[in-house]
Formats: structure tokens, C-alpha cells, sequence
């Protein structure tokens, strides 16, 4: 008892005092080994951490297994008096056998001397999970505050396979979804798994997390008719937006070919559909056949080189190459076969092999990897026809898209349907904490397609968190959440007497854009379309505005106001978009932030521009040299 | 009264009334000139709907009828009505203004029977079927850019009512509180011009305070 008396007089004390004293007195240290033995060795650790503390007691009645028959309900109402009465806690509820409690760290060691008591322990906390960190960097959490969370709106998700949707069900997607396998030719009933690909519900996940209330509609094909049936039954269901994180090979890359069809008919009803721009800038060739010494192979280069080098993969494994060509839906006239070599082997593997005289403008060729050491490459031959005036493209597609070894041109690498008009395509930025240090993914596919047109629209980010993946890598990855946030935007109609009015697509895509970022890390010209997505929280119009504090000696630039968080760098950008200094975050706190430098004496005089990533503020400067 | 489901009986209560109004000649009623009449008159109307009534809030609505006297206590007309607010809408805030029009024409079919007479005045009941072509129109600005959008539909219900008239010569007064309840609800409507159910109730129903002149 002499012991209680001065560790409670103690805890009145140290409570004036740091808390560090308070840590001292609720330390395990000042308990009896009694009281020691029933405290979770955990929370006597976290005790010297905590002011105040939540933990679950369980009383010694119930803990003592005396074989009598108690009321446990009773015996915890009369414990939960007793506690009140004797040690000033506030009583959360039940937990268990148990009651959960808040006590001030003071007080702790006097609640652990008591004999009533039988455990003492930590609450049971869940386990976090798995959710996308980008989400911030996409202005999402503000959006719901608007009450934007996708609530009405169908988002659909067209993937190879969902396997492990059901235990996510309720946890990382909603309890309830619906569901129809067209996989393998099936009409709605077929292998929802998709032979065990989980690809599927990584990509719901990801809708899921930036538009929680938005129902989910999924369905996983694997043909272009599938594909037709899937899109089929999502008009049938209303969906509004779809998320469709797969790369087609049938077409040429001008937005034409069966299922870029299929997607025009997705415009056409209404239906926002978002796909991955594809994950093959660093794994593509495209150009049009060129053969000057005349023997029928593909000279991939001005000076007349007949093959791509492929970087070598452990033996066993696949080497995937695919070939098209701009003659769709039939291509009569001409063919082509492409060929897997290795310097020592000679040919591998042709699509001849395969195809034959296929009349489709589509080719695959597939050889396991002879080993590490092996010199791999291909060629392209035309089998048939006058190529005269064909564009073809060559695709790596093992390993996702390994890199091609040499005449890489990502330009034009859209997988298909990113290619068509008719869709919106994302690109992939890598999502990093630090705003400024966002870039473009070197794999992300950009364009101009073959009609020309500038793709993707715009970014997602990658490299999240992700349930199935643990790092959702990829064009696959941004394209969901691109998806989502065009639900959040569609969940906040202009609420009329009869009606609420959605955005038309075309509004959503001016959203999209205005919202977007651009990134600031000297990323291709049109690979990154209009930026990062983010969603546009603000008043039109208002954007924060960069001040210039000194432009001759030192370049410093003010942000001002509340602002959080400020991106640690800022790039300094000539007129032609070529990043030619860094100012580094030299203040931040309530009242804004301000970036300084000393440019080298090597920049001249001029005008510049930089962009805060975090605001989006930007502003144009002129440098007055040292 | 009669209420009709939102969408699918539409079709039944368009021919309803007009099995109605085809059926008034084959029971009997022939017509006679004299017992023709017109009327014109104006409401003051506000939407039954609490939803719609704190957006649109109430406005007048004119209407003209074509009616025919089946007897003494019984007579029957058609009748049609325009009811039409416009306000400002809310937006998120990223958009500009938007500003919303409803325009609500019922069309109806009705017939008032007589009460016992007060002195010269008539009171009456009015009961009837209506078909409410309601149309809603909106302007907005988004991005700095306007834009227009509209949509249509029928709704169909019923008319139940109370009213005086008195007739002096030609003329007849009427002065009548009426309820059109239709079916009908918050819609959802898409870009692409559909639109389909939401999950609200707002329905296009109003009440009315409505006075009229009719002659013979």
C-alpha cells in the first residue's frame, strides 16, 4: 500500500512535469511482480511512449476459472463500476471479456496494483490495408470532403482474372460486387479467374480505393469478342466508367482494328472508357518497312541494321515478340513473319511457324531463352506482297515489356485501344511522397498514333500500395485510378428538380485535363499528356501564384500562404521545356514556402519558368543574372 | 385517385384517357352544341414534392380547357396547364453557374360532380386522369465554357380537387384547390443524353389554387 500511496502521489506530481517524468512513473519499473505478470509485455514497452493510454482489463473473476457459472454481463457492469469509482478511467465499452478503458500513464501503476483486476492488456487493432498513397497527391480525401465518393456511379473492370476477389471482398473491395466471366468464349458463367490471374482485382482495388462508394462491375474476357460480350453487359448494367488495364495487339496503332470497334461503341453509349496506354516505350520499334538491299528483311534503321538485339533472360524462360501492321481488318495484299535468332544458334523460333499465311496483320513468335549467354535477337521478313508503304510494329511482351536491347522509338508505343480516339489513355507517372520528384515512367507508352493523334491524356500513378502486388507497378496501375477519380467527378451531378445532371464525357475530360499537373522532370514531348491526374478542388480560376523575392544574385521564389506539403525542389525550366536548375526548399511553415538558389553564372539572362508541383502554381520569371 | 407506376404502365394511362375521352360520346353523352364549353384560367401552383418545392418554389400556371356539360351535376373537360420556374443551380465547385428550368405541362381529363348547391354558388369535386409532360432544361458553365442540356419525359397520375363555381349567363366562375399526383422519380441524367432512375422520389406533382372563366 506505501508503494500505491507514492506512486500515485508521484503520478499527481510528475503530471506538471515532462513528460518524460510521467514516462518514468508509468514505467513497468515502478510495478510490483504482480502486477508485472499481468500486463502484456507489449504495452509495459509502450507504456514509457504514452501520456495517456487505451487498453483492455479483464476482471480476475472471469479470468480465474473456478468453474462456477457467471453472468459475464453482470460481472462486467459491476467491474466497470468498480473501475470508475476507484480509478477515475473513462470506459470505452466491452471488448471480449473485457472492458476497454482510457487511463492517463499516471494513474497506470495504481490500475495494475489492483487485485480485481486479472490482465491488462493492448486493444486488438486491425490490420491496416492495403490502400493506394497517391491518393493524397490526387486531391482525393479533399474531393470526398465535397462529397464526391462515387456514390450512383457503376465503374466497370474488364481484366483477364479476378482471382482473390472473394477474401478481398468486404476488406480491400466492397462487400458486394457484380460479376460476369466471358473468359475462354463463355456467355457470363466462365472461369472468373481467368485461369488464377489476379491482375483484375488489383485494378478493382485501386478504383475502389479513390471511389469507395462506386459499385463495381467486373468482368474478365479473353478474346475481342469477349470483350464485346463484357462491354455488352456493362451498358446493360448502366456502368458509366470503365476501367480496362489490357494491351491489344489487332490494329496497326492508328485506332483502328476489332477492338477498337468495341470501344467506339463504349463512346458512343455514353460510357467513359479508360485504358492503360501501355507499358511498351522502352519495348518497341515501329516504322515503315524499309528493304533497299532487297532481301526481304526489315532494315530497322537508316543504315540498313536487319535485327533488334534483345537483352539476354536466364534460360527457361520465354522470349515473347509480337508484330502488326497498319493493314486492318484483312491484310490481303501483304505478309510478314517475325523471327527469334541467337548468334550462335541461328533461328530460333518463327511465326511462320504459327501463323502460316495468316491474313491478319498479327504475329507472335515465342522461344525459351537458350540461357544468359545467348545473343538474341530478331528479324522481320516479308513473306508476301509489296510491303511498299506499310508502317509495322514490333512489341517485347515477356516480362510485362522488357526493353528492347536496341532501336528502341517509344514514340507511338500505345498499346491498343489506347490508340483510339474514342477512349481516354493513361500514362504512368511514379508516385513519389516528394511531389517535385514525380516522373514519368520510362515504360509508360505515348504516341502519336498513326493518325497522329497525341496519347495519353493524361497520368496516373504507379508504384503503389496494392493488396494483390504489394507495389502496383505500371500503366495498369495509373489506369484505375484515372477511372475512379472520373467517377468521383461523375458522383457530384448538378442536382436539378428531376434530375441530376452528370458531366458528359466531354466535360469529363476538360475536368481531367484542367485538374492534371504537369510533371516538371523534362519527361518526351506528349508522353505525359496533360500531367498527373488530380482532381480539381478549387474555385475555377484560382491558382496559387509564385512570387519572384530576388531574380539578380539569388533566385528566390515565395509561395504564399497555408500550403502543405511544399515539394522540397523546384525545377527551373528554359523556354524550351530543358530543366536548367533545381531551387531547394529553404522555408516552409504556416504563412507559405520559399525555394532559393544561386544559379551558376553560366545561366544567362532571361526569361524562365517554374512549376510548384504541390499547388500546381506556376510562374514565369525573369533571370537578371549574377 | 388513380396512380400509375413510373415508367412501364405509362403506356396504360396514356390509353386510359384516351379511352376515356372516347368513351364519353358511346355512353350516351351526344353532343350538343350548347353544352360545349372553354375556359381559361390561371393557378397559383406549388410542387407537392418538398424537394422540388424548396428549388423551384411556387408560380402561377395558365391553363385552358375544352369542356362539355353532361348534365346538370356532371360535367367533363379537358384540360390543359403550363407551369414553368427557372433557378439557380448548385454546382461543384469547380464549375460556374448553372441555372435550371422546369417546365411542367399536365394534360388532363377531368370531371367535377356536382355538391349540394349554396345559394348561387356550386361547390364541386374534381377528379380526373393526367398525363405531365415535364421537361427540365439546364445551363451551365463549366472551365468557362457553357453548355445546355435537357431532358424530357411523361409521368401519369391523378387529379382529385375541390372548387366553387357560379354561373352568371354565359359565364361561369370557377375557383377550385386541386392535387395532380403523378408517378415518376429523380432520374439520373448521362452525358450522353439517357437518362434512368436515381434513387430519390421527387416526383412532378403539384398543387393547385386555380381560378377560371369558362363560357358556353
Amino acid at each position: 500500500m506505501r508503494n500505491l500511496a507514492a506512486m500515485s502521489a508521484l503520478g499527481w506530481i510528475t503530471l506538471f512535469m515532462t513528460s518524460t517524468a510521467i514516462d518514468v512513473c508509468a514505467s513497468s519499473m515502478m510495478l510490483s511482480p504482480e502486477a508485472s505478470a499481468k500486463v502484456e509485455p507489449a504495452l509495459l514497452r509502450r507504456l514509457a511512449a504514452e501520456s495517456r493510454l487505451v487498453v483492455v482489463v479483464a476482471p480476475r473473476v472471469l479470468l480465474a476459472g473456478s468453474g462456477v457459472s457467471l453472468d459475464v454481463d453482470a460481472e462486467l457492469s459491476r467491474f466497470a463500476g468498480s473501475l470508475e469509482a476507484t480509478h477515475s478511467v473513462d470506459i470505452h465499452g466491452r471488448s471480449g471479456a473485457g472492458l476497454q478503458i482510457e487511463i492517463d500513464a499516471a494513474r497506470f501503476a495504481e490500475l495494475a496494483e489492483d487485485p480485481s483486476i486479472g490482465w491488462i492488456a493492448e486493444p486488438i487493432a486491425p490490420i491496416p490495408l492495403a490502400e493506394s498513397e497517391a491518393l493524397e497527391d490526387m486531391r482525393v480525401p479533399e474531393y470526398w470532403g465535397l462529397g464526391g465518393r462515387g456514390a450512383g456511379v457503376r465503374i466497370g473492370v474488364i481484366d483477364v482474372g479476378f482471382s482473390g476477389l472473394t477474401e478481398r471482398l468486404g476488406r480491400e473491395l466492397p462487400s458486394a460486387v457484380q460479376t460476369r466471366s466471358f473468359y475462354g468464349g463463355a456467355t457470363g458463367n466462365g472461369d472468373l479467374s481467368g485461369g488464377g490471374e489476379s491482375h483484375g482485382v488489383a485494378c478493382a482495388e485501386v478504383v475502389h480505393d479513390v471511389a469507395p462508394e462506386a459499385e463495381l462491375y467486373l468482368a474478365n474476357v479473353s478474346s475481342e469478342v469477349d470483350l464485346a460480350r463484357a462491354l455488352d453487359w456493362m451498358l446493360e448494367q448502366n456502368v458509366e466508367v470503365i476501367s480496362h488495364s489490357l494491351a491489344w495487339f489487332s490494329g496497326g496503332g492508328d485506332g483502328g482494328g476489332p477492338v477498337n470497334e468495341v470501344v467506339q461503341r463504349a463512346e458512343e453509349e455514353g460510357v467513359l472508357f479508360v485504358t492503360a496506354a501501355g507499358n511498351f516505350a522502352t519495348s518497341h520499334w515501329s516504322g515503315p518497312f524499309r528493304d533497299r538491299d532487297a532481301d526481304a528483311l526489315l532494315e530497322f534503321d537508316s543504315e540498313d541494321d536487319e535485327s533488334i538485339a534483345l537483352p539476354s533472360v536466364p534460360s527457361g524462360e520465354t522470349v515473347s515478340m509480337i508484330l502488326t501492321w497498319d493493314r486492318w481488318p484483312l491484310s490481303s495484299d501483304v505478309g510478314f513473319d517475325v523471327e527469334l535468332h541467337d548468334a550462335t544458334r541461328g533461328r530460333l523460333a518463327t511465326s511462320a511457324d504459327d501463323f502460316g499465311d495468316s491474313p491478319f496483320a498479327y504475329r507472335v513468335v515465342e522461344a525459351a531463352s537458350p540461357g544468359q549467354n545467348a545473343e538474341l535477337s530478331i528479324q522481320v521478313r516479308r513473306s508476301r506482297g509489296t510491303a511498299e508503304g506499310v508502317s509495322l510494329r514490333v512489341f517485347r511482351v515477356d516480362g510485362g515489356g522488357r526493353p528492347l536491347g536496341s532501336h528502341r522509338v517509344p514514340s507511338g508505343s500505345l498499346a491498343i485501344p489506347a490508340d483510339s480516339p474514342h477512349v481516354l489513355s493513361v500514362g504512368a507517372f511514379r508516385w513519389r511522397a516528394d511531389a517535385g520528384a514525380q516522373e514519368l515512367e520510362e515504360f509508360s507508352s505515348y504516341g502519336p498514333t498513326g493518325t497522329g493523334l497525341a496519347k495519353p491524356e493524361i497520368l496516373g500513378p504507379d508504384a503503389v500500395e496494392n493488396s494483390v502486388y504489394g507495389r502496383f507497378s505500371g500503366t495498369s496501375a495509373a489506369c484505375p485510378h484515372v477511372a475512379g477519380a472520373a467517377a468521383l467527378l461523375l458522383s457530384t451531378p448538378i442536382r436539378g428538380g428531376l434530375y441530376d445532371v452528370r458531366w458528359s464525357l466531354e466535360d469529363l475530360r476538360r475536368i481531367l485535363n484542367r485538374g492534371a499537373l504537369p510533371l516538371t522532370d523534362g519527361s518526351p514531348s506528349g508522353a505525359a499528356g496533360a500531367g498527373r491526374v488530380r482532381l480539381l478542388v478549387d474555385t475555377v480560376g484560382f491558382t496559387p501564384a509564385l512570387r519572384v523575392v530576388e531574380n539578380r544574385g539569388r533566385l528566390t521564389i515565395a509561395l504564399d500562404g497555408a500550403m502543405s506539403p511544399a515539394a522540397s525542389a523546384l525545377g527551373l525550366y528554359d523556354i524550351g521545356g530543358r530543366i536548367v536548375g533545381r531551387l531547394e526548399l529553404s522555408r516552409r511553415d504556416p504563412f507559405g514556402a520559399e525555394w532559393s538558389t544561386r544559379p551558376p553564372s553560366s545561366l544567362v539572362r532571361g526569361r524562365y519558368w517554374l512549376l510548384e508541383p504541390t499547388s500546381g502554381a506556376r510562374a514565369s520569371i525573369l533571370w537578371l543574372g549574377r | 385517385m388513380i396512380l400509375f407506376g413510373p415508367r412501364g404502365s405509362r403506356s396504360i394511362g396514356a390509353v386510359l384517357i384516351a379511352l376515356a375521352v372516347g368513351a364519353a360520346p358511346a355512353l350516351g353523352f351526344a353532343p350538343k352544341l350548347d353544352h360545349g364549353f372553354v375556359s381559361a384560367g390561371v393557378a397559383f401552383a406549388r410542387p407537392l414534392d418538398t424537394d422540388l418545392a424548396d428549388l423551384y418554389g411556387s408560380g402561377f400556371s395558365p391553363h385552358v380547357a375544352l369542356g362539355y356539360v353532361l348534365s346538370p351535376r356532371n360535367r367533363l373537360d379537358a384540360r390543359v396547364e403550363l407551369w414553368t420556374r427557372t433557378k439557380g443551380l448548385t454546382t461543384p465547385i469547380y464549375a460556374g453557374d448553372a441555372e435550371g428550368r422546369l417546365r411542367l405541362v399536365p394534360i388532363s381529363l377531368r370531371t367535377e360532380f356536382a355538391l349540394p348547391r349554396v345559394d348561387a354558388t356550386q361547390p364541386f369535386v374534381v377528379v380526373g386522369a393526367v398525363a405531365l409532360r415535364s421537361e427540365e432544361t439546364f445551363h451551365y458553365e463549366l472551365l468557362g465554357d457553357a453548355a445546355d442540356r435537357s431532358a424530357t419525359r411523361w409521368d401519369f397520375g391523378g387529379i382529385l380537387g375541390v372548387g366553387v363555381r357560379h354561373r352568371s349567363g354565359r359565364y361561369t366562375i370557377r375557383a377550385a384547390l386541386e392535387a395532380t399526383v403523378t408517378g415518376g422519380a429523380r432520374e439520373v441524367l448521362r452525358g450522353s443524353g439517357r437518362h434512368d432512375a436515381g434513387n430519390d422520389e421527387d416526383r412532378p406533382s403539384l398543387l393547385t389554387l386555380g381560378l377560371g372563366l369558362s363560357t358556353r
